[in-house]
């Protein structure tokens, strides 16, 4: 079976470890990085089938994360879920205007997180 | 006419009327075989036609019994649907519970562990609003060690028996507002630290997320699960500072 590989972007070890938990019953590989520069360095290398970004990261924001990894070639297409503490529609409009595909908020729904994901690798 | 003449003409009529009449019976012979033939076709057909209608009405039992079935697997398909949705949330739950508890064994740094009590109250309560209060040296106070979203200098100091937070400290209980949302005094929980009899300290999550609207029975067991192993980690890593100050010294 094709393993699809994620790229989970978070500062806090706390929802990495979430993350990875949830995932980690589905056929996926994990890849992971802790702030948005990382993020775009391992994207470029990793050519991952899916993204999780978070917002609030030191060094790159997840918006300009997202702005830089739809300005690569290998990323430009791949599906890229915000993932914020922040529901209001500000943010979720400016999530959109910087090219993320959809978004989820925190507390992270294990349920959630899968249907979506699931919907973007065509599962 | 001669009478020779009339006997010809008498026995060519006969010869006729006997070869007409042969005739007749020939084409009566073959009817009557006909008659059978059809006779026999239709006594197949009606025979066929009855097993047909058998078939038909097996088929019938067949469809209803197939549909019978096919409702019980829809709904059983719907039955798994539903279990497997279930697990799915309980393993989620499950999950934020391992979280919180893994982070909170994985130091014994104490700022690591502060760090830690935040994230999981940020991040698995969804609270934008919190602070850890620690039992000052008086054992008359508390006293803020680490918060985000609020005002510290305003909630620095909290005198033990005195409001929800000091009340907590003072009875060991845990207090969640009836509503599930920030109090009068917004305050939505009180989660007190005890690390077996002694009292350490007090988790308070003031506000939630805007888009989360009440705590959830997840929220409480995860209050559960702070109220021993936050204690325990901070008291813990307080006791290992110590040693090592002290080693240091």
């Amino acid at each position: 079976m094709n393993r699809k590989k994620i790229l989970l972007v978070d500062d806090s070890q706390t929802v990495l470890l979430m993350e990875k938990m949830i995932l980690s019953k589905g056929p996926y590989t994990i890849v992971t990085a802790i702030d948005g520069e990382e993020a775009v360095r391992k994207a470029a290398v990793e050519n991952p089938d899916l993204i999780l970004l978070d917002v609030v990261m030191p060094r790159m924001n997840g918006f300009d994360t997202c702005r830089h990894l739809r300005q690569q070639i290998g990323t430009s297409a791949t599906p890229i879920i915000i993932v914020t503490t922040r529901g209001e529609e500000n943010n979720v409009e400016t999530g959109y205007a910087s090219g993320c595909s959809d978004y989820i908020t925190k507390p992270i729904n294990g349920p959630e997180l899968l249907a979506k994901l699931r919907g973007f690798l065509g599962e | 006419m001669s009478d020779n003449d009339s006997r010809r003409y008498v026995g060519r009529v006969q010869e006729e009327v006997h070869r007409h009449l042969r005739e007749v019976l020939d084409d009566n012979h073959r009817l009557r075989l006909l008659v059978a033939g059809v006779r026999t076709e239709n006594l197949t057909l009606h025979e066929q036609i009855t097993r047909l209608r058998e078939e038909v009405e097996g088929h019938r039992r067949q469809q209803l019994i197939l549909h019978q079935q096919l409702v019980e697997v829809e709904s059983s398909t719907s039955r798994f649907a539903q279990q497997s949705a279930q697990v799915e949330q309980q393993y989620s739950n499950l999950a934020n519970l391992y979280v919180a508890s893994y982070q909170l064994a994985c130091t014994v740094d104490r700022d690591g562990i502060l760090q830690s009590i935040q994230e999981i109250v940020a991040n698995l309560i969804g609270s934008e609003e919190a602070g850890v209060y620690e039992v000052a040296e008086d054992g008359a106070s508390l006293v803020l060690i680490a918060s985000y979203g609020i005002d510290a200098i305003r909630h620095a100091r909290v005198a033990i028996g005195k409001g929800t937070i000091g009340r907590t400290a003072e009875t060991g209980e845990l207090y969640v507002s009836p509503s599930g949302t920030p109090d009068h005094e917004r305050i939505t929980a009180c989660i007190p630290l005890r690390a077996g009899d002694e009292m350490i300290g007090v988790i308070v999550v003031f506000g939630l997320l805007g888009h989360k609207p009440c705590l959830t029975e997840l929220d409480r067991q995860i209050f559960d699960l702070l109220a021993v192993h936050a204690a325990t980690a901070l008291h813990c890593a307080t006791l290992h500072a110590e040693r090592r100050g002290a080693l240091l010294a």
